[in-house]
């Protein structure tokens, strides 16, 4: 399927994702609260069943891993984008502290299971058809386990959470009945135009709605400083890489991403200009069919990083290419305005929603 | 950088301050000025406010700006990050309605 056709899929409707990408790992044991807890850049004040951002930094504070922590009772499941099951597991059991890692338990679960996700505005209604009512009222960042439909399955867990903007799903399935949910999902996703979403269009909608991406920005060697994940981290406690980030924050930081957005071609790496003075460069950038131009992830020094300015320019092949900066989202996500307790897919004919480009 | 830009520049961030501000005192949000990032999310990740908060953020927003966030759908899209709240403001703020922010 061409991206155009799996974005206009996961952004309209619904679309169906391997989730090979993300590593699901289970912490269990007396010290898995205390040893997350000293890892995990964020706060860990989480309630049974629910789930929260974080990351996992290196000692220099620029991210390991990009993690979702989930509290289930007193273990944790993480899951994670960046590195391998082994590599995280290793990096885990290096940095756990002596007294709390000795007594958790680190069990990789995508040895015998799969993620399944689903993507879209009307990816509630798919999965409440398929895999029972229960699911279409879950909370953002929670996960709720699904009962087995008979004795011959096992139970699955659905996580809500998703980097796209619209309505998203992890299902994480044992691998014998992985095959037997993907043909219930494509069989009762015909009536929804289910599409697939590769991991070039969950990293397109990442991009156009400022989720961060540790494949991409993550890979540049920047802290939550410049990457604007502050939100993401604790200044008041100590956990692996907390002293970098607080001697950079005290140092002060000299450059920030920033979106902007061109009617041209634009390409990871391209300098970004102001009057024919270098600011900054490009990170990452991808073609929009959606909105119909080009979308870029620009680092730019700290006096220019902002937005609503038409004035800079990324240099492209000899030439210049125009590009104004924009606060994410970039899309009015259709997800935003769909409620599960007025809409459906099939009566979508009858909905007025806003333009996806404002 | 001329002066037409370091104005426009210099206007924004004295909203993203008003805004952090507002954040801090008005929705207690506990965070210093500086760990309060232009693009963090509102909701649900980020700062973690809720649908109670986003009332007192509307009023606090109409209190120093002199600006009103629709309740319709059309107020959910300024109100995802701190800087789609300053873009709301900004073009509330000038000629133009806020239809015409310089989003698009």
């Amino acid at each position: 399927m061409p991206i155009e056709a799996e974005l206009r899929a996961l952004r309209g409707a619904v679309a169906l994702a391997a989730g090979a990408h993300v590593v699901c790992l289970r912490l269990s044991g007396e010290g898995a609260f205390d040893a997350l807890g000293h890892v995990s850049s964020a706060d860990l004040f989480l309630q049974d069943a629910q789930m929260r951002p974080s990351l996992l930094l290196h000692e220099d504070g620029v991210p390991f891993a990009d993690v979702y922590v989930c509290r289930d009772d007193e273990s944790f499941f993480l899951l994670s984008e960046g590195p391998t099951a082994p590599d995280l597991i290793a990096w885990l059991r290096a940095h756990l502290p002596p007294g709390a890692g000795a007594g958790v338990t680190i069990d990789d679960l995508g040895e015998d299971h799969a993620v399944l996700s689903l993507h879209g505005p009307y990816a509630w209604e798919l999965l409440g058809e398929c895999l029972g009512p229960d699911l279409v009222g879950l909370p953002y960042l929670s996960f709720y386990r699904v009962p087995p439909r008979d004795a011959g399955e096992a139970a699955m867990l659905c996580f809500r959470a998703g980097k796209t903007g619209e309505y998203g799903y992890d299902l994480l399935v044992d691998r014998r009945h992985e095959a037997g949910l993907r043909a219930r999902l494509e069989a009762s996703g015909r009536a929804f135009d289910l599409g697939v979403a590769s991991l070039d269009a969950l990293d397109q909608c990442a991009l156009e709605n400022g989720f961060f991406n540790i494949r991409r920005e993550g890979r540049a060697g920047l802290t939550p400083l410049e990457l604007q994940l502050q939100w993401r981290t604790s200044y008041a406690r100590s956990y692996v890489g907390a002293d970098a980030l607080r001697a950079r924050r005290q140092a002060g930081s000299t450059q920030r991403i920033t979106h902007l957005v061109a009617a041209e071609p634009l390409a990871a790496g391209d300098a970004v200009l102001l009057d024919g003075a270098p600011i900054g460069a490009l990170l990452q950038a991808g073609a929009s069919p959606l909105r119909g131009d080009w979308v870029g992830l620009a680092l730019l020094d700290r006096p220019y990083a902002h937005v609503g300015v038409d004035r800079y320019a990324v240099a492209r092949g000899g030439g210049l290419v125009p590009v104004r900066t924009l606060s994410p989202p970039l899309l009015d996500n259709r997800s935003l305005y769909v409620s599960p307790q007025r809409h459906g897919y099939r009566s979508r004919a009858g909905d007025a929603f806003a333009p996806l480009v404002p | 950088m001329d002066s037409e830009l370091e104005q426009l520049i210099a206007r924004r961030e004295r909203h993203l301050e008003r805004v952090r501000r507002i954040l801090i005192d008005d929705l207690h949000v506990r965070r210093e000025p500086d760990e309060i990032d232009p693009d963090t999310p509102l909701f649900g990740t980020g700062l973690g406010l809720d649908s109670v908060d986003a009332v007192e953020l509307a009023v606090s927003l109409e209190s120093a700006f002199g600006v009103r966030l629709a309740d319709s759908g059309q107020g959910r899209r300024w109100m995802r990050t701190v800087n789609t709240l300053v873009d709301f403001v900004l073009a509330s703020q000038s000629p133009g309605s806020a239809r015409d922010a310089n989003r698009s």
